[in-house]
């Protein structure tokens, strides 16, 4: 099996280091709903278009983005 | 040839041994004298014959003991002339003839290395292979600068032998950091190529794993990064007609709606001052120059690398301008002899006149620093004049390390710091001011110290100051930054990877070995599979807390606290756990190294994103029929896009992942060794290069007419 994103050897859906994005990506919705009123599809809109945010977290925003719009 | 009763003198350099020369022989005269095309000098120093020889560094370096250079491991090394294993080392064969027929007569050898590590074991394999083994009976000048009457003094006071405690911690550090490289880089060589069948260079050793694991774990946490909101009061006030930025009582708000409720209340309010607060604030001068906090400055204000800087530092230093540079001492012994320096500064017109203010000073001490190193004092100048034109690079290196001496002779600069509390509606604000009161060494310093003033207006307890504006700001936090050499460096003088002699080279090899690349470090592919591959198999090699305790270890023998043999039996130990853990996993290691080496010539080769098919990328190819190479598109391949664009035949193509602003497409570099490099975009029809265009039809009309 191969991570979806990147195509690199995987056991599961996404590598390690898109997992570990991913993580990161949820648990840090969390303190962006906190500071303000914003949905997940708004969230992850802001991050893809963040300049400062890490090239694998930009990456797997697309992805989820991408994929909820198949 | 020599006869009977002389001296031999063994120097680092050409330039060191003629200075030597030119310094302890009688009346400063010496003759410059040949054996198989290289110099060497001749003195007598009262009637007695001295011969001084110059090596070119080291001469020696270590083997295999035998064996071919496909296999692993490797425990058994001997020390060999260095020409027998490096090509570009020729010239040390003629050099090293040329020791072992001057030192065969001679009644006295003397080593006149440079007084450390690295110049202690220069001078013992000399002595030991190419001067008949008397490396027991030699004698070792020691000095920190090249200047007449240090050298004169240095070799009065002989030191009766060889500084064997510094051979041995050079001898062990060459020894286990060979064991490390050797084997280290033939896993990693040998295991790629016998996956994809193609040769790459692979090297990790042991201080240079450790540093590319800084910069993957940096790398890594940039990528992985996500930014959080908050948000900032930003805050004006107009006193006396003029504009002043508040600062808020909190730094930053983490909720957007208290920002906005802080905004709504405060704008266009009146503030009342209740407390004027003024401090007299001292700072000490800057400590002397250390090699690693010179490199650091010097990548601050002139950009310079630390390779770069420590080889000016090293050119000054042959030059007899300044103390020996590879040092870790932040302090300045009286013994350097202040007024002498000073004296000698003064003759030089840009530091007449802060020379001439410290030497009217009664007494003279110098601010220090923590770090010591015992073989040399902190950076400073001789006093000595330049004799020839400085170099731009040169003469901004001298320059900061005079400036940093006087400075550090200088008296605290005094600054009055003003906090002016303002409340509004509830809610603090401050303005802050600071004046100097007293430049103190700030004055030697210029330009490389900030002394900008904040001046306020008079303000008092109970004064009203009506706000401008009062808005909520939105930020995001930001990632760490990346290494850039001066950052690398601290964070390995940090973790005490490496010596202040090695540090600066570690971080070239680790761009030639394609693991970094970008002023701002960027980890490649390679770099973090690497990384990746050791940290599987054999963490403790990359660890830092390792390496760090390899290096006490080190550092002890040269205090003679501990052997050289229990170090070296300690670090095989290690070396053999690891290696045959990699052993087991070759196969697997080969195909993650090889991926990453493709995946990494894939992107070096693509340019960027194709503007004609939308879809495609722009990637540099070479024409099967002609050799040449140009770019085209990825699409190519599966019929959808036919874009081609023209590439120059010569130099190094990079991609600089920048777009041209003019047409969208990608911008390129190329650089040659001989020229500058230069930038350009790759369409040839870009409106940029219209001029250009232009000037070359207004060309061809020329020839025409």
């Amino acid at each position: 099996m191969r991570c979806e994103i990147c195509s690199k050897e995987s056991d599961k859906e996404l590598c390690g280091r898109h997992s570990r994005a991913h993580e990161l990506l949820k648990e840090t919705f969390k303190r962006w709903q906190s500071a303000m009123e914003i949905s997940w599809e708004r969230y992850l809109e802001e991050i893809r278009s963040n300049p400062k945010t890490g090239s694998w977290v930009k990456e797997v925003a697309e992805y989820i983005i991408k994929k909820k719009k198949s | 040839m020599p006869q009977s009763d002389y001296a031999v003198i063994i120097a680092e350099k050409p330039d060191a041994a003629e200075r030597i020369a030119a310094s302890i022989g009688d009346g400063g005269e010496y003759i410059k004298k040949f054996e198989d095309r290289l110099s060497y000098f001749e003195i007598k120093r009262q009637g007695r014959r001295i011969l001084v020889v110059p090596a070119s560094g080291h001469l020696y370096t270590i083997s295999q003991f035998r064996g071919g250079r496909s296999y692993y491991p490797v425990y058994t090394f001997t020390w060999v002339p260095k020409f027998e294993v490096e090509k570009k080392a020729a010239r040390t064969r003629q050099m090293i003839q040329m020791f072992e027929k001057l030192s065969r007569d001679a009644s006295e050898l003397i080593n006149a290395a440079d007084y450390d590590v690295e110049g202690s074991l220069i001078g013992y394999t000399i002595l030991k292979y190419a001067c008949h083994g008397r490396e027991k009976a030699a004698k070792r000048m020691r000095f920190s600068t090249l200047t007449r009457d240090d050298l004169n003094y240095a070799y009065e006071k002989l030191m009766p032998h060889l500084d064997f405690s510094l051979v041995e911690a050079g001898r062990s550090r060459h020894e286990v950091d060979w064991l490390y490289g050797i084997n280290l880089s033939r896993v990693l060589t040998i295991s790629a190529l016998r996956d994809s069948k193609k040769y790459t260079t692979l090297s990790v050793g042991r201080v240079q794993g450790p540093t590319l694991k800084l910069i993957v774990q940096r790398e890594a946490e940039i990528r992985s990064f996500i930014p959080v909101p908050f948000w900032k009061i930003d805050a004006h006030a107009k006193i006396n007609g003029k504009d002043y930025a508040l600062k808020f009582e909190k730094d930053r708000l983490e909720h957007k709606l208290d920002a906005e409720e802080v905004a709504a209340r405060c704008s266009g309010e009146t503030g009342i001052v209740r407390a004027v607060d003024e401090k007299k604030v001292q700072r000490a001068p800057l400590e002397p120059f250390d090699l690693g906090t010179l490199q650091k400055e010097s990548y601050k204000f002139f950009g310079y690398t630390p390779r770069r800087v420590l080889t000016i530092a090293e050119r000054l230093y042959l030059d007899a301008l300044i103390s020996y540079p590879r040092t870790s001492s932040q302090k300045l012994p009286p013994t350097i002899g202040y007024r002498n320096i000073l004296s000698g500064l003064r003759k030089i017109t840009p530091y007449r006149g802060f020379a001439d203010a410290l030497l009217a000073r009664g007494e003279l001490r110098p601010r220090e620093g923590k770090k010591v190193d015992p073989a040399h004092p902190a950076i400073y100048p001789t006093g000595k004049p330049p004799e020839r034109r400085l170099s731009n690079e040169e003469s901004k290196i001298y320059g900061l390390i005079v400036r940093r001496f006087l400075a550090a002779f200088g008296t605290p600069t005094v600054r009055l710091t003003t906090t002016v509390s303002i409340e509004c509606k509830g809610c603090r604000f401050f303005l802050y001011g600071r004046r100097i009161l007293d430049e103190g060494w700030t004055a030697f310093y210029k330009p490389y110290v900030e002394s900008e003033e904040a001046i306020l207006p008079p303000l008092k307890v109970g004064d009203r100051i009506p706000f401008k504006d009062v808005a909520a700001s939105m930020h995001f936090t930001e990632p760490p930054p990346r290494y850039n050499p001066a950052s690398l460096l601290r964070a390995m003088e940090k973790h005490n990877i490496g010596t202040k002699a090695t540090r600066a080279d570690i971080t070239g090899t680790l761009y030639e070995r394609g693991y970094v690349r970008g002023e701002h470090m960027v980890a490649t592919d390679i770099g973090f599979t690497v990384i990746e591959v050791l940290n599987r198999y054999c963490p403790s090699i990359i660890s830092v807390e390792f390496t760090r305790q390899l290096e006490e270890k080190m550092e002890q023998i040269e205090s003679n606290l501990e052997k050289r043999g229990n170090v070296l039996t300690e670090a095989t130990r290690g070396l053999k756990l690891a290696l045959d853990q990699l052993n087991s996993r070759e196969k697997e290691i080969g195909r993650l190294l090889s991926e990453a080496i493709s995946a990494e010539a894939a992107k070096r080769r693509a340019v960027g994103p194709c503007p004609e098919c939308g879809t495609g990328k722009l990637i540099i190819l070479r024409s099967r029929k002609t050799g040449k190479r140009f770019i085209g598109c990825s699409n190519f391949f599966a019929g959808k896009c036919k874009k081609t664009l023209p590439l120059p035949q010569k130099g190094l193509v990079t991609t600089t992942e920048k777009i041209c602003e003019s047409c969208g497409y990608p911008i390129v570099m190329v650089k040659w060794s001989n020229r500058r490099p230069i930038r350009f975009c790759v369409n040839i029809d870009c409106p940029s290069k219209a001029r250009y265009v232009d000037k070359s039809k207004k060309g061809e009309r020329r020839e025409q007419v």
